[in-house]
């Protein structure tokens, strides 16, 4: 008989209290659509509690999450599904998320190629160091350079502004 | 204001937004059926089947006549005069979708690399359903596996999880390939001879049940696991698996039924029409038969009355050998603007070009409308397709399209 499994890390409630408004924020600038962000985080805890047991003792499930979400939230057909399932529960969020300015430049991030609005996203809005982004998406810290600097050079083209990373 | 400085800016704002949101209270871990009921589920889950499928007979059969599947309407020029609804297929089985689709003169294409076998589920389609078009269109549909008729954990089986549910099979985490795939295929040699046991590669998500002979046709670098398709506990019990590598799952049920590539996939219909077998025969010449144009060019084919969604079959000629071109629809590009041309790109248009010159999709995937971006193509100026180098490129060859809704 095996030993029983005993998770050693944190609860699943703590996880999502902590992690649960960051989630929403990740899957509504890669989504563009605060209706599926909600759906898209469920899922991904959902997924994550379903699998506790395991997910609780990688070396950070918030990177495992932040992936899950990161790599789900920029799929169209998958955004659409999840409007859909949204709008049939009668729910629509209350929040909105910013100025009218900073809209259009979450919509500029969308439309750079899918690793370097990815990077983008979880290095500003999660605040995440370069090594951090590179474990969420499984690159070397070097790519993620790279995607930061072609992602920034490509916004700042777009949106007529300078490419100067603050120090 | 640097670029860098507003990102900061509206992260920040951002995250004042969000702080703002109720965190609702996490959700419950489903119960796990008691192993006394499982029998019954079974049962259960088989007479839901048996019923459905007849329904579905019934359903599709009622004009007593057989269904045509004659669907060469689907060549490029306007399809028909006449229109139909596009049903509600959603949710429903490819079997259903299928049947739901021809009698509404319609033709089903799933999503290349997703399920195609008969229980897949659609969870997606464009057009979508109530939408007029064309009698004899194709509605694209994207497909997920269906949740097994019973998945738990072989009472033998080793491997730190535990409470698996009954989908469990998305949460396959972060398994590297090399892990699961020696684990499948050292339980494959323990299978007693005449078991009806199956043991193959999953990956995460859609493809957990295509990969059967652990043929990667997708390459993830994580999300891989053991499937283990049995016929009931019993024989489960009897492969006596110790899976210390790599999770795993166990199905219980008719292995054919989960195979994945037992012919089913007849279902899924391509456009065969005559222009398409036009490029088709130019796409795949020998190179000694092949005279590339002097100029690049771009075919594509149906052209006219196309609706956002809908599957076309693109040939790139005269490109650069070798390089990683995408297609796009753009919006008509001034070449004397200074702006980006307006495209709404998508991974379904990006390819390397053979040694030829040649680049060719066979089930290109329209994309020509994106709301939250304004991008329509069905308004004025309306769309064309392009071929760019990179994102926010001028294009460089265009193709000519009309895209009606």
């Amino acid at each position: 008989m095996d030993e029983p499994y005993e998770p050693a890390l944190g609860t699943f409630d703590g996880f999502y209290r902590r992690e649960r408004r960051a989630i929403v924020g990740l899957a509504f600038v890669l989504s563009g659509s605060a209706a599926a962000a909600e759906e898209l985080a469920q899922d991904a805890f959902l997924a994550a509690l379903r699998d506790w047991d395991r997910v609780a003792h990688f070396d950070d499930p918030s990177a495992w999450i932040r992936r899950v979400v990161a790599n789900r939230s920029v799929s169209r057909i998958r955004r659409l599904a999840l409007e859909a399932r949204h709008a049939r529960r009668n729910s629509v969020p209350t929040w909105s998320p910013s100025r009218e300015g900073d809209v259009d430049l979450w919509g500029e991030v969308r439309r750079l190629p899918k690793r370097q609005a990815q990077a983008i996203a979880l290095h500003y809005l999660h605040d995440l160091p370069r090594r951090e982004v590179a474990t969420i998406l499984q690159c070397s810290e070097e790519t993620v350079k790279t995607h930061l600097d072609r992602g920034r050079r490509t916004l700042a083209i777009r949106l007529g502004e300078r490419d100067e990373e603050a120090p | 204001v640097n670029i860098d400085q507003r990102l900061h800016e509206a992260a920040d704002d951002l995250r004042a937004a969000l702080a703002d949101i109720p965190v609702s209270d996490p959700p419950q871990r489903p119960t796990h059926p008691p192993r006394g009921r499982i029998a019954l589920t079974v049962l259960g889950v088989g007479l839901v089947c048996a019923l459905t499928a007849g329904l579905v007979f019934l359903a599709t059969n009622d004009d007593n006549g057989p269904v045509t599947t004659d669907h060469t309407t689907t060549d490029g020029g306007p399809v028909s005069s006449e229109t139909t609804t596009v049903p509600v297929v959603v949710g429903t089985t490819i079997g259903q979708a299928n049947a739901l689709l021809e009698r509404a003169g319609l033709v089903l294409s799933v999503h290349e690399g997703d399920a195609t076998f008969l229980d897949a589920v659609v969870i997606a389609a464009e057009p979508g359903d109530g939408e007029q078009v064309a009698t004899g269109s194709v509605v694209g549909v994207r497909t997920a596996l269906p949740d097994p008729p019973l998945s738990v954990e072989c009472p033998s089986a080793r491997h730190p999880r535990d409470g698996a549910s009954p989908d469990a099979l998305p949460q396959v985490g972060q398994v590297a390939r090399a892990g699961a795939e020696a684990t499948v295929l050292a339980q494959r040699s323990q299978i007693p001879p005449g078991s009806d046991t199956e043991i193959y590669l999953g990956i995460w998500d859609r493809w957990a049940y295509l990969e059967r002979d652990g043929a990667v046709v997708t390459e993830p670098t994580s999300g891989f696991q053991v499937i283990v398709v049995t016929p009931s506990e019993a024989d489960c019990a009897a492969t006596a698996p110790t899976f210390e590598l790599a999770p795993v799952t166990y199905v219980f049920g008719d292995p054919a039924r989960w195979a994945g590539s037992d012919g089913t996939t007849s279902t899924t219909t391509s456009p065969a029409d005559a222009a398409t077998r036009a490029l088709l025969e130019k796409a795949e010449a020998d190179p000694e038969d092949y005279r590339a144009p002097s100029q690049p060019t771009l075919s594509v084919t149906p052209s006219d009355g196309l609706v956002d969604g809908q599957v076309l079959a693109v040939l790139g000629e005269g490109l650069p050998p070798g390089e990683q071109i995408g297609i796009a629809a753009c919006a008509p590009w001034d070449r004397t603007a200074t702006t980006d041309p307006q495209c709404l790109y998508t991974s379904s248009g990006t390819g390397t070009v053979d040694a030829q010159g040649r680049l060719w999709f066979p089930d290109y995937k329209l994309a020509a409308l994106e709301p939250a971006i304004g991008f329509n193509c069905a308004q004025p100026p309306g769309c064309e397709l392009a071929w760019y180098v990179g994102i926010g490129e001028p294009p460089r060859v265009t193709a000519a399209i009309n895209v009606t809704g």
